[in-house]
């Protein structure tokens, strides 16, 4: 009895810690917001966000250069 | 009960997994980028080691194990998935592999010049040959090393590329979601879905591209091109959204600050006008994004304005 509660309490846990990283994550990396805080109520009138605002990164690194494999001798 | 109890730990698990505890799409970039990494520091073992062959005073020890210790802290931020100290240390691990092609060259060089030298007074004739016999037994040895080079980059590109392309993917499901929530709103997003489906098939080209490439140095040709084609693109999008937002706020204010989101909207076209090729390299993007966020503080300013 004492093992089966012990598995029980291994497979709520493991539930927990799912539940705690299945997080919908927003548009990946820095969000490019200048300042963010409470909308001017024209834009809530409006129906415009500060997610609205917000600009997504793409993630792609063109920078790996500079690796030259000449001898020249 | 007890048998009820395994299957939940069992489906607990199968969801873990699931749930992609076992990758992160930016981790498969990191790890990727690391993989070229290694190919390079490879490469350049086998020159140094190529180099002390020829050379026996070539001393290299400093440069390999300059190079080792900064493969050591490549492979511990990729495993760690710290994508920012990866990056941070590239430049030192350039400069290290840099050093070592360096040293490797002048090892090269000293072999050569002492088996010139050698070659002085009589039986000169020799020397000289021994010497040109030195040279291409030196360039078939490091073109044997840059031919695994090419092999090695070719799959570590290759694997770079389709990581890539998850990540573009991610961004693009998502720009999808925003089209589809801004149209609920009332927004015309044809313009929006337009240049979603223009870039995704830049990307499924991309791959297709890749796939069918001879070697890396061709796989890198068309990633960078699609890349930046891809951040011009992207830039797009954000113009065209900020519009449909300019277009909601001049409409609502009744033409009242149309002037003034005149200024807005010829801001946000200069993003645009970076590069006459639309394609994008990582600066002009940063550029582009500075572009949008001091267009994005305007049309706050603005909308403080109108309240």
């Amino acid at each position: 009895m004492k093992k089966e509660l012990a598995l029980l309490g291994l497979a709520i846990l493991v539930f927990f810690l799912i539940g705690c990283t299945s997080v919908d994550e927003e548009i990946s990396s820095t969000q490019g917001t200048v300042s963010s805080g409470e909308m001017p109520t024209a834009a809530t009138e409006m129906g415009i966000t500060e997610e609205d605002l917000s600009v997504s990164d793409l993630d792609i690194d063109l920078t790996d250069d500079g690796f030259s494999t000449e001898l020249t001798i | 009960m007890k048998w009820m109890i395994w299957g939940l730990v069992l489906m607990s698990l199968v969801m873990a997994v699931g749930n992609g505890l076992s990758g992160d799409v930016k981790d498969n970039m990191l790890q990727a980028r690391h993989s070229q990494m290694e190919c390079r520091a490879n490469f350049m073992y086998q020159v140094m080691e190529n180099a002390e062959g020829f050379d026996s005073d070539a001393d290299l020890v400093q440069e390999r194990t300059q190079l080792q210790e900064q493969m050591r802290l490549m492979q511990q931020y990729a495993n760690e998935g710290d994508y920012s100290s990866f990056n941070q240390e590239m430049e030192q691990t350039r400069n290290a592999y840099t050093t070592a092609m360096q040293g490797a060259r002048n090892s090269h060089k000293n072999a050569l010049n002492k088996s010139q030298g050698e070659g002085s007074g009589p039986g000169a004739g020799e020397g000289s040959e021994e010497s040109s016999q030195m040279r291409n037994q030196m360039l078939q040895e490091h073109q044997e090393a840059q031919g695994e080079y090419s092999s090695c980059m070719g799959n570590a590109t290759r694997s770079r590329v389709h990581a890539e392309v998850e990540s573009f993917q991610e961004w693009h499901g998502k720009g999808q979601n925003v089209a589809n929530q801004m149209k609920e709103r009332g927004y015309d997003t044809s313009g929006l879905e337009g240049i979603l489906a223009d870039a995704e098939v830049v990307s499924e080209d991309l791959e297709e591209d890749v796939d069918s490439a001879g070697n890396y140095e061709e796989m890198n040709e068309v990633r960078n091109k699609a890349w930046k084609k891809e951040f011009y693109m992207w830039t797009e999008f954000h113009v065209e959204r900020f519009n449909l937002l300019l277009d909601r706020m001049d409409e609502e204010s009744g033409g009242e600050y149309s002037s003034q989101i005149g200024e807005v909207r010829a801001h946000l076209a200069t993003a645009l006008k970076l590069n006459e090729n639309k394609r994008y390299d990582t600066s002009e993007a940063a550029e582009a994004k500075q572009i949008l966020n001091e267009a994005a503080q305007q049309m706050r300013n603005l909308l403080q304005e109108m309240s």
